[in-house]
């Protein structure tokens, strides 16, 4: 029996061409999701075998264009050239297919064998189009095939046509007239391309024409010394003086008049509806007055499902966590080994499993909402206000989410293109005051502020707003600067997503977060959990005797937590937060925090040896209230400290696989920390002159 | 008011103005945005609604809709080709002469 023969086909298409549902058709469940080299965009591939012959399928992420702007663009357009796919399949959206074939005729120019699928063929029909199809496809030189890749209708013609066109070779090359005065600069740059520096890796005609096109990509290939390079940009200045016009203007000119010359030839347009669903859907989704609450009613919706109905998942989980926790402090002989495997080992897992039940139902809400377009509409809707403070339209749902958890927040802005725009909303998004931090606002609002506990809550809230807002504008000002991100956007129509679809898009964003943070959140907890149990043999200088219960254990885990390295760490910082009112157990406190932001808790209640470690506890609110360090300006100071400083290990975690680079996570742990420094201190400083004056 | 032959910027149209795109003034990545999304010397673009804080403005063009701020709408320089009914409509009503009765 021979080897099966191998096919490669690359995806490619518009976004919302229906490219990765008919990915999804065509490759079953045999898919496997990793990321381009060096880059944090996924690379998805999967196989089929049809009549013998093995096909992989590699879904190129979706792009307008191929030329040098955009991520995207380049990793597509590099693909193609580099791995030189067998056949490079063009997803069109039927019902848009003149924009559509501006790609397509990129791909052409690239050399690639083609093949069209005409998808969302029945929308088309509907609109009142009649495709010739195989007019259409001679005319691109290839074959087109319709299909509907929701209803996996038209897969074995595809896959039939993907077999006869590797069988039969090359397409038939078809070119582009680009106008007389163009046509003689590509001649004569052709003419003069018998450098062999490129090996035959591109078309001649595509070097040429991309050199008149001041294409970055090949300009940095061929070194801006080149001789073509001045050539090129010669001949563009000669034109564009001649035709009174900038060269992309005149090529993309070309280019649509060619695209609507074939569907004029190859398309029947009858009488088309008026107003179609997605019209009427919008009148009042994006309605002057309904639109907004609209929107912030979804918004809560989204909110409400994915923290309140996770909480009893999350409740599950840290029960099952607890027995679990249980069994083995009673199975193993109490001591160093059996306190890791319980509080190191089983808490870190817990800290990795206890974001599942929030990042699936968030992200199911999310794919939910992307794929059946109404995400565009809410960044339509946000985008004034947004764009007033630096960022873009798609960045309000992510950071509206961080006010539940900022993991599943950050893990949200890939839906944002634009990588300076994503990396700033990223970097803000620790600002919005996570769930885990309102214990820690309930426990010191309630202790010290009774009267006026929840408003003095809202501030905070507020103030991690204001600070958000201000950390954009700043970014976008000075490290980020001069780069004007587009907002342009489509607003596709609407459609509804099938399960399968909805769920795929879900699974995957949960599976990234298991196998890639997962893993580290437990190391760094793991780490953190050390820190707080192995002991530096050194002596307590301080002569504060917590205040609490005589028992000899609350004694000793208090007194364990100080000797511990964490211990020491807080007193090692001591002199750094003092200015800002704290004191060295506030620094444990903070340390602990680190690892998970409600541990400042828990912390707190270990330090001051207080039993019950609940929030509400009045053992240790009276604990906190009786230390005479601790006022109420110390208690709100360190309330906003918590809210700004470093996020937990988990989103640092999120942080450093979304951005693809340490250096963020790291720079976001460091501004946070200083960010939250600062404004401490000021207040700090502030509030004790201020009433020290008022005395 | 012969409309058809004032040029005017994308961004001052109106909801239910019907255009064509006379030049492209915008530079950069934004222009190249506007390209690859279809927008170009020629086409007919249909100003569909506002945003409902003003900004930015849906647009309909050849079969798809696409969004636009106004300061990237600015750079497009197109030619009407019709208004809104409700306001000739509106002018009818003052009394004034329109263009076909003249």
């Amino acid at each position: 029996m021979s080897a099966a023969k191998k096919i490669t086909v690359a995806l490619a298409g518009n976004p919302n061409s229906g490219k990765s549902t008919l990915f999804n058709a065509l490759t079953g469940g045999n898919q496997h999701v990793g990321n381009y080299p060096g880059v944090t965009v996924e690379k998805k591939s999967g196989k089929r075998i049809h009549h013998g012959y093995e096909i992989t399928f590699i879904d190129l992420p979706g792009t307008y264009s191929l030329g040098s702007y955009t991520f995207e663009e380049k990793i597509a357009r590099d693909f193609i050239i580099s791995e030189k796919p067998d056949i490079v399949v063009d997803v069109i959206e039927t019902p848009n297919i003149e924009r559509n074939l501006y790609l397509a005729i990129q791909i052409l120019e690239l050399g690639s064998s083609m093949m069209f699928v005409l998808n969302m063929f029945d929308e088309a029909k509907k609109a009142g189009m009649n495709v010739n199809q195989p007019l259409f496809g001679e005319l691109l030189g290839s074959t087109a095939v319709p299909a509907i890749a929701s209803q996996e209708k038209g897969i074995d013609a595809i896959l039939d046509s993907i077999v006869e066109t590797f069988e039969c070779g090359k397409t038939k090359n078809i070119q582009i007239n680009y106008g007389h005065e163009l046509e003689a600069a590509i001649s004569t740059l052709i003419a003069e391309l018998d450098d062999d520096s490129f090996k035959g890796k591109y078309p001649k005609r595509w070097i040429a024409l991309k050199l008149l096109e001041k294409d970055a990509g090949i300009i940095s290939m061929l070194g801006d010394k080149h001789p073509l390079v001045a050539k090129a940009q010669q001949w563009r200045n000669a034109i564009e003086k001649m035709l009174g016009s900038d060269l992309e203007l005149i090529i993309a000119n070309q280019r649509y008049g060619f695209i609507a010359g074939i569907c004029r030839e190859s398309i029947q347009t009858t009488e088309k509806i008026s107003k179609t669903p997605t019209d009427r859907i919008d009148t009042i989704l994006t309605n002057r007055i309904l639109g907004f609450p609209i929107f912030l009613f979804l918004m809560w919706l989204i909110f409400q499902l994915t923290f309140k109905l996770g909480a009893y998942p999350v409740k599950w989980i840290g029960t099952g966590l607890g027995y679990l926790s249980v069994f083995f402090s009673q199975l193993l002989p109490h001591g160093f080994i059996s306190s890791m495997i319980t509080d190191g080992i089983i808490g870190g897992v817990g800290g990795v499993v206890v974001f599942l039940p929030n990042i699936l139902l968030l992200f199911l809400a999310i794919a939910f909402l992307e794929d059946t377009g109404y995400m565009a509409r809410a960044a339509f809707i946000m985008d004034k206000i947004m764009h007033l403070i630096g960022l873009h339209g798609k960045s309000f749902v992510p950071m509206f989410m961080g006010f539940g958890c900022n993991v599943p927040a950050i893990m949200a802005t890939r839906t944002l293109e634009n990588p300076r725009d994503r990396l700033t909303t990223m970097l803000v998004i620790p600002f919005m005051s996570c769930g885990a931090r309102l214990p820690v606002y309930v426990l010191l609002a309630g202790a010290f502020f009774p009267q006026y506990a929840g408003n003095v809550i809202f501030i905070v809230y507020l103030i991690g707003i204001l600070m958000a807002i201000l950390m954009a504008l700043i970014f976008k000002r000075f490290i980020f600067k001069g780069l004007s991100a587009p907002f342009v956007m489509e607003l596709p129509p609407y459609r509804l997503p099938t399960l399968k679809s909805v769920i795929l898009h879900m699974w995957r964003r949960v599976y990234f977060y298991i196998k890639k943070a997962g893993t580290i959140i437990l190391m760094a907890s793991l780490i953190v959990w050390l820190a707080t149990a192995i002991q530096i043999p050194t002596y307590s200088n301080h002569n504060n005797t917590p205040q609490g219960h005589d028992s000899l254990t609350d004694e000793t885990s208090s007194k364990r937590l100080e000797n511990s390295v964490a211990g020491y760490f807080g007193k090692l910082i001591e002199p750094i937060i003092r200015p800002l009112g704290f004191d060295w157990k506030i620094g444990i406190a903070l340390t602990g925090g680190f690892a998970a932001k409600e541990i400042v808790v828990s912390t707190l209640a270990t330090i001051y040896a207080v039993e019950e470690s609940d929030v509400k506890s009045p053992e240790l609110r009276e604990a906190l209230k009786d230390d005479p360090t601790f006022t109420p300006l110390i208690a709100f100071c360190l309330m906003v400290f918590t809210l700004l400083y470093s996020p937990c290990i988990a989103t640092i975690s999120v942080i450093y696989r979304e951005a693809g680079s340490l250096k963020w996570a790291l720079f976001a742990a460091a501004y946070t920390t200083i960010a939250a420094w600062i404004v401490t201190f000021l207040i700090f400083q502030i509030g004790k002159n201020t009433l020290g004056a008022l005395n | 008011m012969n409309s058809s032959l004032e040029n005017i910027t994308l961004d001052k149209l109106n909801p239910g103005d019907r255009c064509q795109v006379v030049r492209i003034l915008t530079k950069g990545a934004i222009r190249q945005r506007i390209l690859d999304m279809g927008i170009h010397q020629g086409c007919e673009i249909e100003v569909e609604r506002v945003a409902p804080l003003g900004d930015p403005v849906e647009f309909k063009l050849k079969g798809f809709h696409i969004s636009l701020r106004k300061e990237e709408a600015e750079g497009i320089i197109v030619s009407l080709i019709a208004e809104r009914k409700k306001i000739r409509y509106r002018r009818r009503r003052r009394g004034k002469q329109s263009p076909s009765t003249s």
